[in-house]
């Protein structure tokens, strides 16, 4: 059983979406300022 | 309404909520469930569930959540009742609380199991079992099943207590000085203990290029992702797609609703939530499945490592696994940090399954923090007792079944329902997107109302006649295992009768204080 080129197409596709998603995601919390914690809180 | 304790930082509660929807699934059963369902192929059913499923409920819950937090409820039974005027509506809430209290009970245990072998590993204990018959007697005979390395079941059940009183502890510090400041170090810690188990796993290469060249790294990813399209015209990799995306981010257990109970009225829902399910994701599909299967393929074979793929979850990560660090340089310590990686995955999910009862008896019957965390620690020793010496009679098994698989479905269905359809989705709506720090697409509106719930209908009726009706009728169960298995039905029945009880006690005093305040 070799990897096949659609397996390493599909894998990277899938890490691809999650990994950018993760990081955008991530760096928004970071630098948002409101929420807990931060100024709006109650 | 007493003041309700606050999450620290908005860190803190997407590492906490990570933590609760990160487990031992996520390195265990996603590689397995990806391998058997058309590798590759089986992403597209799993990204679909995650967008008509996973998603929406989790915002979903996020809302629920914040929702029933600004009223003073952390718990379903007041969410719903504030959600529905109905009086029926707290009583259809006792599910958030009675399933993650039976899967918390039975979850300490195996939790228990990966800080034992976090601890064996170190300890070279298990050194030396070098086959999988071997290997298991080690497991069995540790979980006092069997004659073995172990002589008694001591060792397990002290491993038990341990695990169970780190988690009360933990518990008894709160939200954001226990479970936050956990969650702020658990999390860290396991991506970077995952991260460095991948780097080893893709150096290993060719374990044995003379003897056996087609047991590779390489092969074992083409194992898990090389596609089988076929697969697809079957509703079977459709319906374990869902249902794992659904186990994954632990949705319809009532632990999500009461963490976002704990923030405050105008915080963010869309980010956290869709930060919560990519962190998730990005443990199971990028780490998990770069680990267990890929280095089983390496050094068993595809053959083998099918057959252990069948045999399910525990045995790749508690026999295959610990077979593997016998035989690979810094073994001891490769082992050490994948079972601590394991017991960080279970530690940030049990504290999560223990806050929705521990609230409602501080909230609704006015425990003390101490009295609450020392009543719950309590039932769940008492309950445990028979987990643990009912272990091979499948007590566990039946209580992983009603609570673990199909209770989640019938809860995320009375969710959304209530949630779309009785409160009203424009209201919803305008719930999940208040305070939003990213911009929902509005076509989840429509996701919301109409493809979630008709997807977990879908799902709950295909399992009602193919798992739920044979397993209430015991088809499988051998004779003398029968009386164990109604045991855990019976167990879990004396429990969900106690806390419909408790709610009725909660609510007439709800009703003597709305008095007294109105006379006052």
């Amino acid at each position: 059983m070799g990897f096949s080129t659609a397996g390493i197409v599909l894998m990277v596709v899938a890490w691809g979406v999650i990994l950018t998603v993760a990081i955008l995601c991530l760096s928004k919390v970071l630098r948002t300022k409101r929420g807990p914690g931060g100024p709006g809180r109650e | 309404m007493a003041k309700r304790e606050r999450w620290a930082t908005k860190i803190g509660l997407i590492l906490a909520m990570a933590g609760n929807a990160i487990g031992l699934g996520n390195f265990l059963r996603f590689p397995v469930q990806a391998a058997q369902n058309g590798g590759g192929a089986f992403m597209i059913p799993y990204f679909t569930a995650l967008l008509l499923l996973g998603i929406p409920l989790m915002w979903v819950e996020w809302g629920m959540g914040r929702y029933g937090g600004k009223r003073g409820c952390g718990t379903a039974p007041g969410m719903f009742d504030a959600m529905w005027k109905r009086s029926i509506a707290k009583y259809i809430g006792v599910m958030g609380l009675f399933l993650s209290s039976i899967i918390l009970i039975y979850y300490t245990y195996v939790e228990s199991w990966t800080l034992a072998f976090s601890f064996f590993s170190i300890a070279k204990t298990y050194f030396g079992q070098e086959t999988f018959d071997t290997m298991r007697s080690f497991l069995a005979s540790y979980q006092g099943l069997g004659e073995g390395y172990f002589g008694s079941i001591l060792p397990a059940y002290f491993l038990m207590l341990l695990t169970l009183g780190l988690n009360l502890y933990i518990l008894y510090r709160g939200v954001s000085k226990g479970i936050e400041r956990l969650a702020l170090i658990a999390m860290p810690a396991l991506f970077v203990f995952a991260i460095i188990l991948v780097i080893r796993v893709i150096t290993l290469g060719t374990p044995d290029p003379v003897n056996f060249p087609e047991r590779s790294v390489a092969n074992g990813f083409a194992f898990i992702w090389n596609p089988d399209l076929s697969k697809l015209s079957s509703s079977s990799a459709w319906l374990a797609a869902a249902g794992q995306i659904f186990f994954t981010l632990s949705l319809g257990m009532g632990c999500i609703l009461t963490y976002a109970s704990y923030m405050g009225e105008n915080d963010d829902i869309a980010l956290g939530g869709l930060s919560t399910a990519s962190l998730n994701e990005t443990a199971e599909v990028v780490l998990g499945g770069s680990i267990a299967i890929p280095v089983a393929v390496a050094f068993f074979g595809v053959a083998v490592t099918q057959e252990i793929a069948q045999r399910g979850a525990f045995d790749l990560g508690f026999v295959s696994m610990p077979i593997i660090f016998t035989k690979i340089a810094l073994g001891p310590f490769l082992g050490f940090l994948w079972f601590l990686l394991l017991f960080f995955a279970g530690i940030t999910s049990s504290v999560a399954m223990a806050l929705p009862i521990i609230a409602f008896l501080k909230e609704e019957l006015g425990f003390s923090q101490r009295k609450a965390v020392a009543t719950v620690g309590a039932v769940v020793f008492i309950a445990l007792q028979f987990v643990v010496f009912f272990l091979g009679h499948g007590f566990l098994d039946e209580m992983d079944y009603w609570a673990g698989s199909f209770g989640l479905v019938l809860f995320a269905l009375a969710e959304v329902i209530i949630f779309a359809w009785i409160f009203g989705m424009d209201k919803g709506w305008e719930e999940i997107t208040r305070g939003a720090e990213i911009k929902i697409p509005r076509i989840f509106y429509y996701i919301i109302k109409y493809v979630t719930p008709v997807y977990l209908l879908f799902i709950m009726s295909f399992w009602l006649v193919q798992d739920a009706i044979p397993t209430l009728l015991m088809r499988d169960v051998a004779p003398e295992d029968q009386p164990y298995r109604w045991g855990a039905r019976a167990m879990m029945l004396v429990i969900l009768v106690l806390l419909l009880v408790m709610i009725r006690v909660a609510w007439k005093r709800r009703a003597k204080r709305s008095g007294l305040q109105s006379e006052s």
